[in-house]
């Protein structure tokens, strides 16, 4: 069973992983290019694109003792993109080259083409974690339950029961985040409710279940963001009543809003509020482990 | 940085406000309740055959395997049940009321015929209340039936409050063909049979 709910979050992450990278741009080389300044210049872009198959490339940085710039440099930025690529000058080191150095001072004006604009400025919150950052939070839910309104609640009020207790929880989480303000991941929830007797210990209803949550988030200031949160699995409730036990199998949906809080470092604080679907089918009656819940928490970005 | 003394205050309340929800308080005084819970010999404990062939009453599990119960096979087959300390219940019209959390077959009905006494100077209304308990077929709430008293009451049949009564015997039998299945039986005066038990937080 173990290993099934493994095999469940692989093929999720499966998945979603390309899925993602996909929507986020992070298959074109252009936007690694943008975000990571170490990453390797483009096949046919910059100095190395110019020199010839076996010969050293030129240093790209700008050395001082650089030649005049010959005929073929000269021409270098008309060269079609078969033999040298794209003709705008590289961003990177060997962009620091002026027009002077690189000759094109030297071009008639009819000679000169116009270069595309520098493209714009990466925005701040999609920026790339470039650290393979993993999120881990951790979190303590109080969720308030739909009162009497299960057709369990009814069942066990008739062997004389009480009404439902608020159902109270807990989640673990460990989300991957492919940029900032996204991230996604297998999350582990705990939840409990229970139906006092007069005599006896308490009808409870225990459940573990394992989601899949989605949690964007965008910062408003400096240390706040604001977001939403979806998640969705399936788990195992567990009925004791009296000192029979009985094992069941539930499914789960929440969805919910998000305001987190930087704290300290690494350390955010976490509020979210929203709703859970959790009915649970059971001989006595179908049941609710679910409801408006209200999650505080805490995270720590790794 | 230091807790305020306020936010302390409140973690001390909620701490106090959840112990306080582990209190059930006290249950209320029934006429007789009867969870058939536990079992001597096969049956629940204080429960015997009065009628029936040999093993048409027995000690069951019912919807869970903590819930137990008293199943009833056979048309005729009886259980006779104990008796109980005794409560002072409201009879109305003339009557008693039973809460029952129970099942039965197809065109099967459950009788249930209860004999009191009353210990307090207050003369007993009725030495004896009787209905029949038209259960579900299947598991669901609480079947409330009106137990009728056998012998007509000097006012005109309302005695409202104040009757302090004794159970000594309950009986229970199967009318129809098929079986009864009964997981919590409560006696009580009318209006006051309702199950339900103490509130949680």
């Amino acid at each position: 069973m173990r290993g099934a709910r493994r095999g469940w979050g692989a093929a999720w992450l499966g998945l979603l992983l390309p899925a993602l990278a996909s929507a986020q741009g992070f298959e074109d080389p252009g936007f690694d290019r943008a975000f990571d300044p170490e990453a390797p210049a483009g096949e046919g872009e910059g100095p190395a694109a110019e020199a010839p198959p076996g010969e050293e490339p030129p240093s790209a940085a700008p050395t001082g003792e650089r030649e005049e710039p010959t005929a073929e440099a000269s021409t270098g930025a008309e060269a079609p993109p078969a033999a040298g690529g794209s003709a705008r000058p590289s961003a990177g080191p060997a962009g620091a080259e002026t027009a002077a150095e690189t000759g094109a001072a030297t071009l008639a004006p009819e000679e000169r083409i116009e270069l595309p604009p520098d493209p714009p400025a990466p925005d701040p919150s999609m920026e790339r974690l470039d650290d393979g950052s993993v999120r881990w939070l951790l979190g303590l839910a109080f969720l308030a339950g739909p009162g009497r309104d299960a057709p369990l609640d009814d069942a066990l009020a008739a062997r004389g029961f009480g009404p439902p207790s608020a159902v109270l929880g807990g989640e673990v989480q460990a989300l991957y985040r492919p940029v900032r303000g996204l991230a996604f991941g297998p999350r582990l929830g705990l939840r409990h409710r229970h139906w006092a007797a007069w005599e006896g210990p308490p009808a409870a209803l225990l459940s573990l279940d394992l989601m899949l949550a989605i949690t964007a988030r965008l910062p408003i200031g400096s240390r706040v963001w604001l977001g939403g949160d979806l998640a969705g699995g399936v788990g195992l409730g567990r009925l004791a009543i009296r000192d029979g036990r009985s094992t069941h199998v539930l499914g789960r949906f929440q969805v919910s809003g998000v305001f987190a809080l930087e704290l300290v470092g690494a350390l955010r604080a976490t509020v979210r509020a929203g709703y859970e679907w959790a009915p649970v089918d059971l001989p006595l009656g179908d049941g609710r482990l679910g409801g408006p819940f209200f999650l505080l928490g805490f995270e720590v970005r790794e | 940085m230091r807790p305020r003394p306020r936010v302390l205050r409140a973690l001390l309340l909620a701490l106090l406000a959840l112990l306080a929800c582990r209190e059930t308080g006290e249950a209320p005084v029934r006429l007789l309740e009867e969870g058939f819970e536990t079992s001597c010999e096969g049956l629940p404990c204080g429960w015997a055959q009065a009628a029936g062939p040999d093993g048409a009453v027995t000690w069951v599990s019912t919807v869970h395997p903590g819930e137990r119960g008293l199943r009833l096979e056979g048309e005729g087959t009886a259980a006779l049940g104990p008796g109980a300390e005794g409560a002072s219940v409201t009879v109305v019209s003339g009557a008693l009321e039973a809460a029952v959390s129970g099942r039965c077959d197809e065109g099967t009905a459950l009788a249930i015929a209860v004999s009191v006494v009353a210990p307090g100077p207050r003369p007993v209304p009725a030495d004896g209340f009787a209905g029949e308990a038209r259960l579900p077929t299947e598991w669901s709430g609480t079947t409330f039936t009106p137990l009728v008293g056998t012998t007509a009451l000097l006012d005109g049949g309302i005695g409202p409050g104040g009757w302090f009564l004794e159970v000594r015997s309950v009986r229970l039998e199967v009318v129809g063909p098929g079986a009864c299945e009964i997981d919590h039986l409560i006696l009580d005066g009318v209006g006051a049979s309702d199950p339900a038990g103490p509130d949680a937080c």
